[in-house]
């Protein structure tokens, strides 16, 4: 009896140590700008990106480590002139209906009839789709046109089934609403963490998927809680007093700089996403002779506008640019020279340029809700005053600046943006930038408008063959740098602050970083330290 | 029945002042630079893309068309969908605007039981270290905008002292109580879910304290002020002649007639809390309305402009009738010249 009672003590001392010793749940705790747009047709933003990457699925991802993809949720695929033909792996959604092709096709024409979000990466594009069986999706392309694939690595597959018993009335026929509504606070996706609660300007809730079917590592946070719209000094309490774990990249240098001297937290990178680029109006006086433009660009003090971005000896948030694509892109060359101040090349070239500074007043404008742009401006006015031109550094808020570049005699002389890939195609930063199809737009205010430009962009979109392509971009990239529509700013090198509690590899090993916006964002792949 | 004549009258002038305000609001967002489409969309969006969202929001019609068309929807409830978040506007002011409405009562209350009772302290023992450290206080309050006030006190009290949360409306390990009426304080209450109570309680202190404390300062001055001037009239000194002990002069004779211009500014106050309410609540992380308000006016979202203020006015209008309730109740001449008017 004595042994019987012995062993029924050590038998609970037991258990309850192993309950004692249980892992503990793991939350990871984040932020980003609000509101967070759930429903995948709306994501245009970056936490909208970092909701898609983890609750959704995409047939292909954008590649670790190299402009590349990966499979997905297609664990093949076959490209047979205009027909792509993806064969789907065997995964379900978080309603337990398995990923068919007929969601991948919903998901397609959803997003292409609602016309919002990346719709534009796949309007007018397919002539036909065809569900082949169950796990096998058709598409034909009405032309040629090389990025599809990529492109396919931001179209989130949906959950047709559980979308359409959750649509109301709406614009859209058959499909009401395509279920606008319900997915604005709900889910229909199979990722690998599913939406427990959402409020688009405060906090969503991701728990994890534990039937992923990629697997799921342990070590992965079991909860992530992303909060939307904290001011600078809140993020800098949160994180210092261990209540968030990573903080976003839009806080200021000094923030950063005073953060990451903290014990227990430290800055990890993202880069050769995207670049800052000075647009040059090239319908406009001085900027409409390219040795202008390129005087212009030579005295323009590259160095001095990286200064602004230094964190410390060792960190800066930006580095020399290449040229219209950032490193790492398909066309980009790692040897190209990077940009930088030569006072004499742009007297050189001043003196070939056909108007006399002195004459011409130049307006460079800035974004009003991003101050560092004022500081950039305020460089450039220094660079060229050097050259000899008057110029005045001009606020202009968001909607007024669309306003202006709607017309090239409206758009300033100089515009400063901010470009990041949204796919891992080149197609998709200097497309958009430099084609003449998309003059007038926010990207495209240099209105180069330059046929053989267009033609080779055209070029690039209609081959496949990738080798052919990469020659292709390489041609765009020398063209655009010869004809010199802009002056490449820098390579944006995003910091994020992070807390030792959490490994981030996508943003500390560069072997495991995705060059899309968002995608190393993927928390399955980050590490929680218990 | 004075009273009532008296509430209608305020009530068909708050009507008029809200049309107005429609009417100037409706104008004034469609004149702000930019074209609300092309933002809502994005830049990659196309001509035609633009063209069909300036159709649905009838901006393609002239202006008294689209403001006929946007009353109409206003009375069945429908005040468009916002072009920031996307969602019905109506549905994002249930959201955000209970939020924004406990933080300003508790804001307005703490001002009043804080701001009065400093004035008649103040006014008491004026001159004296209490009345001088109160003027000191009030001219601290004064001084600084609400939002220093919400940084110092987070950096104090709940970054380093740790007494408070830092930021949101509840604890993760709370669970929120059922939605009533969206403010998380009353909906615990009618819950009887104490600890979401006291938890939230926690959260909004330091937030409405922050909100407040200019509102305290200028209603303890506003109280000590009037005070003195009435404690130096004819009817005090025969109450003292009369062997009323302080505390019965102070509250009876001296603060009443002290309380009406007291009353008038806290109405003002409330417009001030509005205001203010911003950026308290973007410090503090409180997803209200005049958060949406000021996104929904940097991203030219037409109809959240309009529904935002179109709110915060009503809420206002709201303020200022009930605090005129409140002065007409204290001073019978308001409702003699009510009754007469």
């Amino acid at each position: 009896m004595k042994a019987f009672t012995t062993s029924m003590l050590a038998a609970t001392l037991a258990c309850g140590l192993l309950a004692g010793t249980a892992r503990a749940e793991t939350v990871l705790r984040t932020e980003e700008t609000a509101p967070g747009e759930l429903d995948p047709a709306r994501v245009s933003k970056y936490s909208d990106g970092m909701l898609a990457f983890n609750v959704y699925d995409a047939l292909v991802l954008p590649g670790a480590g190299a402009a590349q993809i990966e499979p997905l949720l297609a664990e093949s695929w076959t490209v047979d002139g205009n027909t792509y033909t993806f064969k789907l792996r065997a995964a379900k959604f978080h309603s337990g209906n398995p990923v068919t092709a007929e969601d991948v096709i919903f998901s397609l024409e959803r997003m292409a009839t609602m016309g919002t979000g990346f719709s534009f990466l796949f309007r007018d594009r397919v002539a036909k789709s065809e569900a082949v069986d169950a796990t096998t999706v058709r598409f034909t392309l009405k032309s040629p046109f090389a990025p599809f694939l990529a492109n396919m690595a931001r179209l989130p597959i949906l959950d047709r089934k559980t979308v359409m018993a959750n649509k109301k009335d709406g614009k859209f026929g058959e499909f009401g609403d395509y279920g606008q509504e319900w997915l604005m606070a709900h889910d229909a996706g199979s990722g690998a963490y599913a939406i427990e609660s959402h409020n688009p300007q405060e906090l969503s809730v991701l728990v994890k998927n534990k039937s992923y079917f990629l697997g799921m590592p342990d070590a992965a946070p079991d909860v992530v809680r992303l909060r939307y719209g904290l001011d600078a000094a809140t993020i800098r309490a949160l994180i210092s007093r261990g209540e968030l774990d990573i903080a976003s990249q839009w806080m200021a240098p000094e923030v950063k700089r005073a953060l990451s001297t903290q014990p227990g937290m430290r800055l990890v990178n993202e880069y050769g996403l995207g670049q800052f680029y000075i647009q040059m109006n090239t319908k406009k006086a001085p900027l409409d002779d390219v040795h202008c433009r390129r005087a212009l660009a030579y005295a323009f003090d590259y160095k001095a506008a990286l200064s602004l971005l230094t964190i410390n000896k060792d960190v800066v948030a930006g580095k020399p640019s290449r040229g219209p694509l950032p490193d790492g892109a398909v066309g980009a060359d790692p040897n190209a020279p990077i940009f930088e101040q030569n006072m004499d090349k742009a007297r050189a070239e001043q003196a070939q340029c056909k108007y006399k500074p002195a004459d011409q007043k130049l307006e460079i404008s800035w974004i009003a809700v991003v101050a560092i742009e004022e500081r950039f401006g305020l460089i450039m006015q220094q660079s060229f005053a050097a050259l000899g031109y008057p110029s005045d550094v001009v606020r202009l808020p968001y909607p007024l600046y669309t306003e202006r570049a709607a017309k090239a005699e409206t758009t300033p002389h100089f515009s400063q943006i901010y470009v990041n890939s949204i796919t891992p195609d080149p197609d998709a930063v200097i497309y958009n930038m430099y084609h003449s199809n998309v003059a007038g737009t926010w990207q495209a205010t240099s209105w180069l408008l330059d046929p053989e430009v267009d033609a080779l962009l055209d070029k690039g979109r209609n081959t496949i063959d990738p080798a052919a392509r990469a020659i292709i971009y390489n041609d765009v990239r020398k063209k655009i740098i010869d004809v010199q529509p802009t002056i490449y700013g820098f390579q944006n090198v995003a910091l994020f602050v992070a807390r030792d509690t959490v490994d981030i590899p996508a943003l500390q090993d560069p072997a495991k970083m995705r060059h899309v916006n968002a995608a190393n964002f993927m928390f399955r792949q980050m590490r929680m330290k218990q | 029945m004075s009273v009532w004549r008296f509430l209608a009258r305020r009530l068909a002038a708050s009507l008029f002042v809200l049309a107005g305000v429609s009417v100037l609001v409706f104008c004034l967002a469609r004149v702000i630079p930019g074209d609300p489409a092309r933002i809502a969309l994005g830049g990659d969006a196309s001509r035609e893309q633009v063209e069909a969202l300036r159709r649905d929001l009838w901006l393609d019609k002239p202006l008294p068309t689209q403001y006929l068309r946007f009353i109409e929807g206003a009375l069945h409830g429908d005040l468009g969908v916002s072009l920031y978040n996307h969602r019905p506007v109506t549905e994002t002011i249930r959201r955000t605007l209970p939020v924004t409405l406990e933080l300003i009562l508790v804001a307005a209350l703490l001002t009043a039981i804080l701001g009065v009772p400093l004035g008649i302290v103040a006014a008491r023992w004026r001159d004296g270290p209490i009345d001088n450290i109160t003027r000191l206080f009030s001219l601290l309050g004064a001084a600084a905008p609400s939002f220093v006030w919400a940084i110092l006190l987070m950096l104090g009290f709940a970054y380093t002292l740790q007494i408070f949360p830092i930021a949101g409306r509840l604890s993760e390990s709370v669970r929120p109580p059922p939605v009533l009426t969206g403010m998380i304080m009353l909906d615990s209450l009618f819950a009887g879910d104490w600890r979401a109570l006291a938890d939230a309680a926690r959260h909004i202190a330091l937030p409405a304290l922050a909100l407040s404390l200019s509102g305290i300062a200028q209603i303890a001055r506003m109280t000590r002020a009037n005070m003195v001037e009435v404690y130096d009239s004819a009817h005090v000194e025969l109450a003292r002649a009369f062997s009323f002990g302080e505390a019965t002069i102070a509250l009876k004779y001296a603060l009443r007639p002290a309380l009406i211009p007291t009353l008038t500014l806290l109405g003002l106050q409330v417009a001030a809390l509005l205001g203010n309410a911003f950026l308290v609540e973007a410090v503090f992380g409180y997803p209200g309305i005049a958060q949406f308000g000021v996104q929904a006016i940097l991203q030219k979202d037409l109809n959240g402009i309009v529904g935002s203020v179109l709110v915060i006015a009503a809420a206002f209008l709201a303020a200022n009738m009930a605090v005129d309730i409140a002065v007409a109740f204290v001073d019978p001449r308001i409702r003699l010249g009510a009754r007469h008017g």
